[in-house]
């Protein structure tokens, strides 16, 4: 019955459209994630020899701004997802040719409640990416240096968008599963990229914990 | 007036049967929801605090276990598929 409903409901919407849709997202993300390492490190060299109060205001302008492109990731990613569920029908109708409909609704629904997981995983990391990244901001506001915690917070961010790839990559390979003409050797691939996803999900995870016990230890009255 | 009552009576015997059905269909969509769901909600519920003991205890929280579970669930509805 909750395949049935998974399956159902999603308008027909052309796989090629589907499928460029996605990538145009995913360029666009790549874009921003650009811009805002970028704005990083300029604020870093812009206010070095600034008075303390420029440096406060210049630094509250940048942390908005890059807040605010975040915020714009976050949309083109909520969209990209939504077209990989949109797909949803394209891929069961043609899965269906190889196993029977409700077999193809079933393993459609199995895949989509995986990628559900993963992705409520990777929001999650990133939200508590979110919650260090104030933390530092008020040791900054302190006075004090967090350019290195700074870093490994970056390497973090780096690993759960490493993360998100995989997954957009695991996505892939299943829409290719369900049109190839023997899908349960093609599944072995399939199974492999999905591997990559979990262990990707618990190497942004394992940084994540990483920079909180370092922020644990900075924070520490010496 | 006996008339009266009946009506008033039914009225009654409808508004309680409409509201079973409504249970029984929020029951229904309830206990047919996607065995994913818990872990999806579980991993969504998290706290806004920055502090930093509350940050921690909210990643020893993350539970990452059996994210790829559906794996074996496709293999075996491809082995019943007989492919």
């Amino acid at each position: 019955m909750p395949f049935v409903a998974f399956a159902q409901g999603h308008e027909d919407i052309p796989a090629e459209a589907q499928m460029l849709k996605a990538q145009e997202v995913r360029q666009k993300a790549q874009e921003i994630k650009r811009e805002v390492k970028a704005e990083n490190k300029n604020i870093r060299v812009e206010t070095r020899n600034l008075p303390k109060e420029e440096v406060k205001e210049k630094r509250e302008a940048v942390r908005t701004e890059i807040k605010d492109k975040r915020e714009e990731i976050r949309d083109t990613i909520k969209e990209k997802r939504e077209a990989f569920k949109d797909e949803a029908k394209e891929r069961i109708n043609v899965l269906k040719e190889k196993v029977s409909e409700e077999r193809a609704k079933k393993i459609e629904a199995f895949f989509g409640g995986m990628v559900r997981k993963f992705e409520a995983a990777i929001s999650r990391l990133r939200t508590l990416a979110d919650r260090i990244d104030s933390r530092l901001d008020k040791f900054e506001d302190e006075g004090k240096d967090v350019s290195a915690l700074r870093t490994a917070l970056d390497n973090a961010r780096n690993s759960i968008e490493s993360a998100e790839d995989a997954l957009d990559k695991a996505k892939e390979e299943f829409t290719t599963f369900a049109s190839t003409e023997n899908p349960k050797e093609y599944f072995e691939k399939v199974k492999t990229v999905v591997h990559n996803v979990s262990q990707k999900v618990r190497e942004a995870h394992k940084a994540l914990v990483d920079v909180i016990n370092s922020v644990k230890g900075a924070s520490t009255p010496q | 007036m006996n008339q009266k009552k009946s009506k008033a009576w039914l009225a009654i015997v409808i508004i309680i049967a409409l509201g079973a059905l409504a249970y029984l269909v929020y029951y229904m969509r309830v206990s047919v929801q996607e065995p994913s769901q818990p872990i999806v909600n579980q991993l969504e519920s998290q706290g806004t605090s920055d502090e930093v003991s509350v940050i921690e205890q909210d990643l020893s929280g993350t539970a990452l276990e059996g994210l790829d579970s559906e794996v074996s669930d496709i293999e075996k509805e491809l082995q019943s598929a007989g492919l």
